[in-house]
């Protein structure tokens, strides 16, 4: 690996002013950030490790919701007997993501804050609207695993399992700024290229998420999360649906969250109102499932895809809350 | 060689035991590697260090056809730790696996051919150091065209990536036919033809290629390397280096896995001997496992073109087969693979007629060899579903119509090829039943099927790779007063269970404890020459040289034994080391005694074994690929179900029954079933060597597109269905107690079985591996908009193959020559292609 | 391609006491080093492998306060005051551990090379759960490849050495695990 010094800050402030000293990238888990480092596209002279702050790495469940820690590993967060109770869409979510070792290793807030596995991006020295040149290659090039909506400016994809979930649930994200903290909701935070293409989530120079909420508010009455992939472990969705039905015991408030196909986790509310309990709702809301796409020249099977997975999400949320 | 030996209901008729009874073979025992592997002691190459060991990387070419302008080590130099460099030019005579392609250098001298050709090597003290001095090389390149698959070589003769070659970018060419095929398809009821395609994939080890070099002497050097060949490695280095053979050691260390990938001599472990001795230091290199995608020597892209002529009753008439192989940028085991892609399609259904054609061409890509199966794979795939469409359409039974035309055992194929036992109507029989296929194969609902496939792999090919009169496997043992035997042979481990293979047929015969046997392997020093493992060689070779030089042990102990116990030496019966009276077991002595008694008669106690094959009928050119002492039977059905929207699939179920001849060790053998379907599974669904074109604005190069764990697929503990294995056992005369390969064998009928299985579910056919969920998906639309349901390729190049070699075959009362060398333009064609009369030199 | 200025970069070196298999061990190496290089290299605990260095096939698998984690992503330098378990330190004295004995009885190692990964997870997952269920343990070693074996005398492997570690003495492998499935027409035998 190109060497690098740590840095560990005791207190948020350090770890700010740490950060914008040279060439330096904050450090949670690593497993994004050293896989990066050891394939060349990113080369920090040293990472300020958010491991040695305080306050980030605890579960608080609280009336008005569950406060997750950006440091708190994954498996951590699947494994909690209340997530697990009342959120239990985030924990499907995040059992299938790559493998128990990464998981429990991997933070939340690093999960978040992933750059897009794009293979253009992830291979040194191309240059792309993505990381301050021009263009897109996987738009005329090679997009199996690309986007099919909104992917005129850029066609990679937001890699978070997490993101579609905490999109659906309207979670809160607690960002710790150079004015003290301040929140933005999930829709909010994760933004697509037209907004700014150099960056996949709503962070200033500096700034680092410091905790996530999942409102109680937002609790499902039932829910889905279904994925399809090449292989069963060790890989990324090719296509994700996450679908919360009945959300805060609110009758037909329901969310259809699509991942692996934008650059920001979709929301369908379309697909949202065609889920009314009626005998053919499966074959209404699948249906438009490809709505507004615009398929590059290898990822049209995506579209098809995503017609079996809401089929299968809404027979599973049904048969949960038969259950 | 010998009689299988008599099965254990013979043993219980007997009243008095005997050297035949088996009392470790054909048990489970623990593989007297298996505590090493799990205390994590096994000493792997990278496990190495010695003292002052310096660190080395390569300097990999960026572009992928290239004249090399200028190499600037200038910057590389300053930097701190570097101690040496070396280029191509100190290393100037080319070596290469095959001795018909010496067409690489241990590092580029004029050219680079593919991305990831190694150009210049840097030693420095630490790894870090290396690999930071590496990035800083300079090297000028003038590009060349590049070549980016078959159709590009056949069309662009120029520039040739390689001066030698059948012609233009053609590595070579080849047409041969077995009986007059055209009367063939003639007499035929219905003829059929496919082209089908196979994808290249790799061998994906778990341990990525490393290899430590030290000197002794300025003109002594030893390679420790994860290699399967320590003896061709040995070899190659000998060429390169201009040391004499005896000089250079090499051993191979316990492999983390090779399936191939680790049979060819490498720059990097050239390069390692070289600079050891320019520095008088040690020196590691280990590859980074992107440098292992590129190092590849992997299966073959191949294209297919089968045509069959049937009767109505589905009997094979006749079968014009035709390959197409992308080899990469370097011969390696190319030409043997070429001739692989149609040798062995003779040796499961009777075939009277065959004609085959092949071209290998060069491109710029990381060159192919040897992968699991060495080219019988990609046209067992074609055959196999090919035959399945030709049941379908005749109305026939997939299982019946090969049940009813299976080859006689002990007989010759129209091509020459010796075939002995012959198991593979019972390992049908077996999946059939498992299966319940009778019943449910064509019955199940839709979206739901079962499919057949077979498969026939060779344990050990006949001829060895350099042309010679020695023995192909060679065994030496030496009894230690202390009862002890140290057991000496050139075979590799590579996670086969070789190691154990031969010490339980020393053990068995002895009958000694397998742990009182000291294994010294894999050490041109100190071992007896073992070509290596590969081709599914070493439990019949070497496990017959064991056999033999343990049966003279034994004759030597027992008359020592005898003289003292005033016995009969063929009276006594060695077991649970002990030496006594078949009739009077009470007449007995330790088996430490024993030897005791014999070294006192006779002196220090020593015995070798060695193995040379039969010598296979077929004396045409190309003859060489395809024979073997045994051949290895395995049949497979597959259950599946396909979600007809997306065209995803699962595999539910495998029943493979592979026909092995004889279980040295049960466990292992079903470790080797189950490791072979998980291998086919990931071909036929997901593994892919491929090649992204870069932009023209950026390089043009031909890089792989995914040469990572994570993008190049293979299956995990979560994808791996539940497999039901049938051991077969028809013993094979000249296997060790009868055994026969199970490494490859149970692979070949996977892909085939998937495919086959998929057309049950869904009635489509996707006629290409791997098979991707889009594939089925567009299959199936096509089909419902009333055209063909199919996904495949469309057409196979026109190509120019000339008058094929014809060789009469035995049918036709041939002698296994051919009968128009000079019409035909091959060279004299009395021999195969390793005969060359300036071959035979060392290194050559 | 980018000329990266190493050669300029110092390294930031630290003297840290590590804590592997129960033993402190006082170590010194460059802050960018991974616990598998110090491991390896420092240490000479060259029982953990690497296959990719990327996290990408589990081969490098330790266990940090009884977790599987993959070293090759671990910092050692964050390692201080954790207790990090290695293959090296599963045996127990001279004798094998009942995951070790039982996949090399059944052959559940072939090149080894992934092997003391699958072992550290393994291990963890019967602690934490000691009676697993077939889907579990799959879930559990989903982050573990294997070329060699297929999984399945893996499987069996634990599950056996699950038994063992429960006081299960005679539990034992399925017959058609070592010798296959009865042929048609056989009588399944006893083993």
């Amino acid at each position: 690996m190109r060497p690098f010094k740590v840095i560990r800050p005791t207190n948020e402030k350090e770890a700010m002013e740490q950060v914008s000293k040279g060439n330096a990238s904050y450090l949670a888990a690593g497993t994004d950030l050293l896989n990066r480092i050891k394939e060349h596209v990113a080369s920090p002279d040293s990472v300020v490790d958010l491991k040695s702050l305080p306050g980030m790495n605890t579960i608080e469940v609280t009336d008005q919701g569950i406060w997750i820690g950006a440091l708190v590993r994954l498996s951590a967060v699947s494994s909690h007997t209340d997530v697990l109770s009342r959120f239990p869409a985030v924990c499907e979510t995040i059992i299938h993501a790559a493998t128990p070792q990464i998981r429990n290793m991997a933070t939340v807030g690093g999960n978040l804050c992933q750059k897009p596995r794009c293979w253009y991006l992830r291979h040194e020295g191309y240059s792309c609207v993505k990381n301050g040149g021009t263009g897109c290659w996987a738009r005329d090039g090679e997009n199996e695993f690309h986007g099919i909506f909104d992917n005129q400016i850029c066609s990679a994809t937001q890699p978070s399992n997490l993101a579609p979930v905490l999109v659906a649930h309207e979670a809160v994200i607690e960002i710790a700024s150079k004015d003290g903290v301040r929140e933005l909701t999930a829709d909010q935070f994760f933004i697509g290229p037209s907004s700014d293409p150099l960056r996949e989530v709503s962070l200033e120079e500096g700034e680092f998420v410091r905790r996530v909420m999942l409102p109680e508010s937002t609790r499902a009455g039932s829910w889905a999360y279904e994925e399809a992939r090449e292989k069963q472990s060790f890989d990324w969705a090719q296509a994700s649906v996450t679908l919360l039905l009945d959300r805060g015991g609110r009758k037909g408030d329901h969310r259809v969250v699509l991942g692996a196909v934008s650059p920001a986790p979709l929301r369908r509310s379309d697909i949202e109102k065609k889920i009314d309990g009626s005998d053919d709702e499966i074959a209404e809301a699948s249906g438009i499932a490809g709505a507004g796409a615009t398929p590059l020249s290898e990822n049209g099977y995506k579209i098809p895809m995503l017609k079996g997975l809401i089929g299968k999400a809404i027979r599973s949320a049904r048969s949960r809350k038969e259950g | 060689m010998h009689e299988p030996r008599e099965s254990n209901d013979k043993k219980a008729e007997r009243k008095s035991p005997s050297n035949d009874d088996l009392n470790l073979v054909g048990t489970p025992f623990r593989r007297v590697d298996g505590r090493a592997k799990v205390t994590g002691q096994t000493r792997f190459a990278d496990d190495l260090t010695f003292p002052r060991m310096v660190h080395m990387k390569l300097v990999r070419s960026t572009v992928p056809h290239a004249r090399i302008v200028s190499i600037d080590t200038s910057a590389a130099e300053k930097m701190p730790g570097v101690l040496g460099f070396l280029t191509g030019e100190s290393m100037p005579h080319p070596f290469g696996i095959l001795p018909v392609s010496q067409d690489e250098h241990a590092l580029c001298v004029d050219k680079v051919r593919f991305v990831g050709d190694p150009v210049v090597a840097i030693a420095a003290i630490t790894e870090e150091q290396a690999y930071e001095a590496s990035l800083v090389v300079k090297v000028e390149y003038e590009s060349l065209e590049t070549i980016s698959n078959v159709e590009e070589a056949i069309s662009t003769p120029e520039p040739r990536i390689h001066e030698y070659g059948d012609e233009g970018n053609l590595h070579k060419k080849l047409s041969m036919q077995f009986g007059d095929t055209d009367a063939g398809f003639e007499e035929a009821d219905e003829i059929f033809e496919d082209v089908m395609y196979f994808e290249g994939n790799t061998h994906l080890p778990m341990e990525q290629h490393a290899t430590v070099a030290l000197t002794e002497e300025t003109d002594r050097v030893t390679v420790y390397s994860s290699t399967q060949t320590p003896h061709y490695l040995h070899r190659s280095l000998t060429k390169v280096l201009e040391i004499p053979a005896a000089r250079i050691r090499v051993i191979a260390c316990p492999n983390g896995g090779g399936f191939g990938g680790k049979s060819d001599p490498f720059n990097h472990e050239i390069c390692a001997a070289k600079m050891s001795l320019k520095l008088g230091r040690p020196v590691k290199i280990s590859l980074s496992r992107e440098e292992v995608f590129y190092c590849h020597r992997g299966r073959h892209p191949v294209l297919m073109k089968i045509k069959t002529g049937v009767k109505k009753d589905g009997t094979l008439t006749s079968q014009h087969l035709q390959t197409a192989l992308d080899g990469g940028a370097y011969g390696s085991y190319g030409v043997a693979s070429t001739y692989y892609t149609g040798a062995l399609q003779t040796v499961t259904y009777n075939l009277p007629k065959y004609r085959f054609d092949s071209i290998r061409a060069f491109t710029n890509k990381a060159p192919c060899g040897p992968k699991r199966g060495h080219g019988t794979p990609q046209p067992r795939f074609a055959y196999e579903v090919h035959l399945d469409k030709i049941a379908h359409k005749l109305g026939i039974d997939p299982a019946e119509i090969r049940m009813q035309q299976l080859v006689d055992p002990e007989s010759v194929t129209s091509n020459w090829l010796k075939v002995g036992s012959m198991g593979l109507g019972k390992c049908i029989e077996a999946v059939v039943e498992g299966s319940g296929w009778k019943e449910r194969h064509g019955n199940l609902p839709d979206g739901h099927g079962l499919g057949l496939a077979c498969g026939s792999y060779l344990s050990g090919a006949g001829l060895p790779i350099y042309w010679n009169h020695m023995p192909q496997s060679g065994v030496q043992l030496q009894l230690d007063r202390s009862g002890g035997v140290a057991l000496f042979c050139g075979e590799t481990e590579i996670g086969q269970g070789s190691d154990s293979v031969i010490a339980a047929i020393t053990a068995e015969v002895l009958g000694i404890d397998l742990k009182d046997i000291r294994l010294c392997v894999a050490d041109t020093d100190l071992t007896p020459v073992d070509l290596g493992s590969y081709s599914s060689r070493v439990t019949l070779m070497a496990g017959n040289a064991a056999l033999q030089a343990a049966e003279r042990a034994r004759d030597l102990v027992a008359k020592g034994a005898a003289e003292e116990l005033k016995v009969p030496a063929k009276e006594l019966v060695f077991a649970e080391g002990r030496v006594f009276h078949g009739e009077n077991p009470d007449t007995s002595m330790s088996w430490q005694d024993a030897v005791i008694a014999a070294e006192s008669r006779f002196g220090t106690l020593g015995t070798t074994g060695s193995y040379v094959p039969p010598r296979s009928p077929g004396r045409y050119r190309g003859a060489g690929v395809g024979p073997s002492p045994a051949y290895s039977y395995s049949a497979a059905v597959v259950e599946t179900r396909v979600d007809r929207e997306t065209g995803i699939y699962r595999v539910e179920h495998v029943w493979m029954a592979h026909d092995v001849g004889k279980c040295i060790n049960p466990a292992m053998v079903m470790g080797q079933i189950e490791g072979s379907v998980y291998m086919g599974l990931g071909e036929a669904m997901m593994e892919e060597q491929v090649y992204r074109r870069l932009p023209k604005k950026r390089s043009n190069a031909l890089v792989h597109k995914h040469p990572s764990l994570l993008e190049y697929k293979s299956p995990t503990f979560a994808d791996m269905p539940p497999v039901t294995s049938y051991i077969i056992e028809d013993p094979d005369p000249n296997g060790p107690f009868g055994a026969k390969e199970v490494g490859q064998g149970p692979l070949l009928p996977m892909m085939p079985a998937v495919a086959n299985s998929i057309f049950d579910a869904v009635g489509v056919r996707v006629d290409q591996v791997p098979i991707a969920p889009h594939m089925v998906r567009q299959a199936i639309e096509a089909k419902d908009k009333g055209k063909e349901g199919r996904f495949g390729p469309k057409s196979f190049p026109e190509i120019d193959f000339g008058t094929p070699l014809r060789v009469p075959t035995p049918e036709e009362g041939g002698d296994g020559k051919a009968v128009n060398i000079d019409e035909a333009g091959v060279r004299d064609g009395t021999g195969t292609m390793t005969e060359r009369t300036d071959a035979v030199k060392g290194g050559e | 391609m980018e000329q990266q200025d190493h050669s300029a970069m110092e390294h930031q070196q630290v003297f840290k006491k590590l804590s592997v298999n129960g033993e402190p061990h006082s170590v010194g190496f460059s802050v960018h080093h991974s616990l598998l290089e110090v491991l390896r290299e420092q240490m000479q605990l060259t029982g953990t492998k690497h296959g990719c260095e990327l996290g990408e096939c589990g081969t490098c698998t330790v266990l940090i306060d009884g977790q599987p984690v993959l070293s090759c992503l671990e910092l050692a330098v964050e390692c201080e005051g954790r207790e990090i378990t290695t293959v090296e330190g599963m045996m127990i004295g001279n004798d094998l551990h009942p995951l070790q004995e039982a996949f090399a009885d059944l052959g559940a190692a072939q090149c080894g090379y992934c092997t003391p990964g699958i072992l550290m997870t393994a291990k963890a997952l019967l602690e934490e759960n000691p009676a697993p269920t077939r889907d579990e343990v799959v879930s559990a070693l989903a982050g573990n490849l294997c070329r060699c074996t297929g999984y399945h005398k893996i499987l069996e492997g634990i599950d056996w050495a699950a038994a063992k570690m429960r006081g299960d003495e005679d539990f034992r492998p399925p017959r058609e695990a070592i010798y296959g499935d009865p042929l048609p027409g056989e009588e399944p035998s006893d083993a």
